[in-house]
């Protein structure tokens, strides 16, 4: 039997070898199967090169059903597809930590699709330097411009030039269980003391105050970037994050000390630093966790099927520091999500083209959605969408201004620093002025 | 046989393809990476060639020293503990139990469902809160060992090593369940006329006859052990402060999210190398014991 059995392994492999090597010729022999285009003049008037069938790629990372603008980006597309029906559109989704990856890989190996999602600011950076993506300046001069909001290109210009399109805009905020509240007797927090006094009276009861995944180390960005902006102010952490300052500001100390005053009181779950985000997030839709300073694309999540909380949750800045240079209308965000376009694609009119379209519908459906405010201007009725959304829409509507997410704005070897130290202060195992000075770390190249 | 080792044609014929494949997939890789790792490079423009910077770095980088031991704790506890119970389950079980195809078949179960099923299947057993783990602990009374297991720093490493054992018993069982198997049935025949247990048999002539598939196994155990990724990065990302980050997960984060491809390729050859001296000194003992 024993002989049999090796047989068989032997049997396997010697099939494997035989099929490699079909595989292997297979792929030589093809021809490569690629749309065949007519070259055209470049003078070629828009009509005639949309007539030609097209089909391009397109990647994005709304593909999961719970993501609150997965049914908008499957309309916009067939909206898209139903206008112009000699373009294609092949789509292809990713989750979002996992594409950031892929996107990296695609980028190096010169293998991008014609139109991808991506993120402005420091992550794109690197591909704009390495000329993977179209600058689309010349597009954008027929009017397209006065239609989006303004600070809508700000993260997605480097240098003079434009190089992609923003559709919505996220801020950071504070979604607080206004019934948990209620019930407990507790104010909702205004500043900083207050907060405290929250937490503390709410660990008292035997509630953990605040949701937060240590494991999608982003979350906890969520939280310390904007206590960074409440104590520093938006100019200092531009500065320092361009590298023109340093973390030795005390303001940035002071951020930290309050970060790690509320990991000693217990504001967030025991063991938050082994759950991931989707496993932190249940304990605050089920009505347990009252707190949850996340993205605003939460007012979405809140909003879903099996959320318990819906009605019962409201919208907060991040309480103001006593003694920060940060006031109340100072945000966190923007309008980073970006779509674009592969600088070699073979169909540029007809890229762009849905760029703009997907951009300005996106805009329009994400907003009903409720998973970002609009950065285009746009006309809808608003008492259907999500009311989470539009509180959020009158909540930014006196913002003076956002400050990106730190780790967007930082390119990817100094987020990591970033990230990496942030949950070391969540897990207690380094002191506010130990992370600082990990912090500092970034200025040493 | 002896025609066919005589035929160059016939041994060109086989090997060809596998050459082929060999050297597309996995020595051009390798000297891709070895030039990359020669490089400050971002994985996007040009790279500057910097000699072996990258690999003086590598061993002043704590995070990497880390990691490094990390994975040669995997490696130790494969040998140490995953070996040994797959060898006594083969053993076991070749002995001839009742329903001896229908254990080989359960043991070996976990090696084919996929290893994101696994690292969830154990993030629901570890979950502080409703996690089977804790739940039993606190229904025996242990309440005081209840802890985050995969949040902790203090045992984050060995809760990501568990499963990885776990999955892999039924692997080097069956492997050496078959060697076992192929062993003439005329020895066990003649070491029982002569009185000996199954203890005795096991170790005076089951073992020592064993020993190329033990070999192969523990070679598969430690390289395995060294190259893993997959669990580790679904049950923790390496994390809770690089409490459980292994060599490959560390490169990836260095690649793709901290883009220092130069780096991490030096990371790369550097897991090659050690796996390559590893394997050469588990074939010197094995060679030194016959």
């Amino acid at each position: 039997m024993g002989r049999r059995l090796m047989k068989g392994v032997a049997l396997v492999l010697g099939l494997g070898m035989v099929m490699g090597t079909i595989g292997c010729g297979g792929t030589t022999a093809q021809p490569e199967a690629k749309t065949s285009e007519p070259k055209q003049a470049a003078a070629a008037n828009k009509e005639n090169k949309t007539d030609e069938a097209v089909t391009l790629n397109f990647w994005h990372i709304w593909g999961a059903e719970t993501d609150a603008s997965y049914n908008a980006v499957k309309t916009v597309i067939a909206d898209f597809e139903k206008e112009y029906p000699n373009i294609k559109i092949k789509v292809d989704t990713t989750e979002n930590e996992a594409y950031k990856t892929k996107i990296k890989a695609a980028a190096a190996a010169n293998e991008l699709p014609d139109v991808f999602s991506t993120w402005g600011g420091g992550f794109s950076k690197p591909f704009i330097e390495a000329g993977r993506v179209l600058a689309i300046d010349e597009y954008l001069e027929d009017g397209t411009k006065d239609r989006m909001v303004g600070g809508a290109l700000a993260n997605v210009t480097y240098g003079d030039k434009v190089y992609g399109m923003t559709f919505g805009l996220s801020c950071g905020a504070f979604f607080m269980n206004e019934e948990l509240f209620k019930a407990n007797n507790i104010k909702i927090p205004e500043t900083y003391d207050e907060l405290i006094t929250a937490v503390k009276a709410f660990k008292a009861v035997g509630i953990t105050p605040m949701a937060v995944s240590g494991k999608d180390t982003w979350t906890i960005a969520m939280y310390f970037d904007a206590m960074a902006l409440k104590a520093a102010g938006n100019d200092t952490i531009v500065k320092t994050l361009n590298k023109e300052g340093s973390f030795q500001d005390p303001a940035f100390l002071s951020a930290a000390t309050k970060f790690a005053e509320l990991v000693s009181l217990g504001a967030f779950p025991a063991g938050a630093a082994g759950l991931s985000k989707d496993e932190s997030d249940i304990d605050f839709l089920e009505g347990k966790i009252p707190m949850l300073f996340n993205g605003s694309w939460t007012a979405g999540t809140v909003y879903r099927e099996d959320s318990k909380i819906k009605d019962k949750v409201i919208v907060r800045g991040f309480p103001v520091f006593g003694d920060g240079k940060g006031n109340k209308n100072e945000f966190t965000g923007g309008a980073v999500d970006a779509i674009m376009v592969n600088a070699d694609t073979k169909h540029k009119e007809a890229a762009v083209l849905f760029q703009k379209y997907f951009c300005e519908n996106m805009a329009r459906e994400t907003y009903l959605a409720g998973a970002y405010l609009p950065a285009w201007k746009v006309d809808v009725d608003e008492t259907n969408i999500n009311p989470l959304t539009v509180q959020l829409a009158e909540l930014t509507s006196q913002a003076e201004g956002f400050t990106l997410w730190w780790d967007t704005l930082l390119e990817g070897n100094d987020t990591q620093i970033y990230l990496n130290a942030l949950q070391e202060l969540l897990l207690g195992s380094i002191t506010p002025e130990e992370y600082i000075a990990k912090l500092e770390t970034i200025y040493q190249k | 046989m002896e025609k066919v080792w005589g035929d160059k044609k016939a041994i060109l014929f086989f090997l060809f393809p596998s050459f082929v494949i060999l050297a597309l997939i996995i020595i051009t890789p390798i000297m891709m990476s070895s030039y990359y790792s020669l490089l400050d490079w971002d994985g996007f423009g040009k790279g500057t060639f910097i000699g072996l910077n990258n690999y003086i770095r590598l061993f002043k980088d704590p995070a990497f020293i880390k990691s490094v031991r990390n994975s040669l704790v995997f490696a130790f506890a494969s040998i140490a503990i995953q070996l040994p119970i797959s060898l006594l389950l083969a053993l076991v079980l070749a002995k001839g139990v009742k329903y001896e195809r229908f254990f080989v078949t359960v043991y070996f179960i976990p090696v084919i469902i996929s290893t994101v099923v696994i690292g969830q299947l154990w993030m629901k057993i570890y979950h502080p809160e409703y996690g089977l783990l804790n739940m039993f602990l606190k229904t025996v009374g242990l309440e005081s060992v209840t802890r985050e297991w995969l949040g902790d720093t203090k045992t984050a490493l060995i809760a990501s090593v568990v499963p990885v054992l776990w999955q892999y018993i039924g692997y080097h069982m069956l492997l050496l369940y078959a060697g076992i198997k192929s062993i003439s049935t005329d020895v066990f025949e003649a070491a029982k006329i002569d009185g000996a247990t199954w203890g005795k048999t096991c170790i005076h002539i089951t073992i020592p006859m064993l020993k190329p598939i033990l070999k192969v196994s523990f070679t598969f155990a430690v390289v395995g052990a060294l190259k893993v990724f997959d669990l580790v990065y679904v049950l923790t990302r390496g994390g809770p402060a690089r409490a459980s980050e292994v060599t490959s997960t560390l490169m990836v984060e260095t690649i793709f999210k901290s883009n220092s491809y130069g780096y991490g390729s030096a990371m790369a050859v550097f897991v090659v190398v050690e796996c390559l001296v590893l394997y050469l000194v588990i074939g010197k003992l094995f060679k030194e014991e016959v």
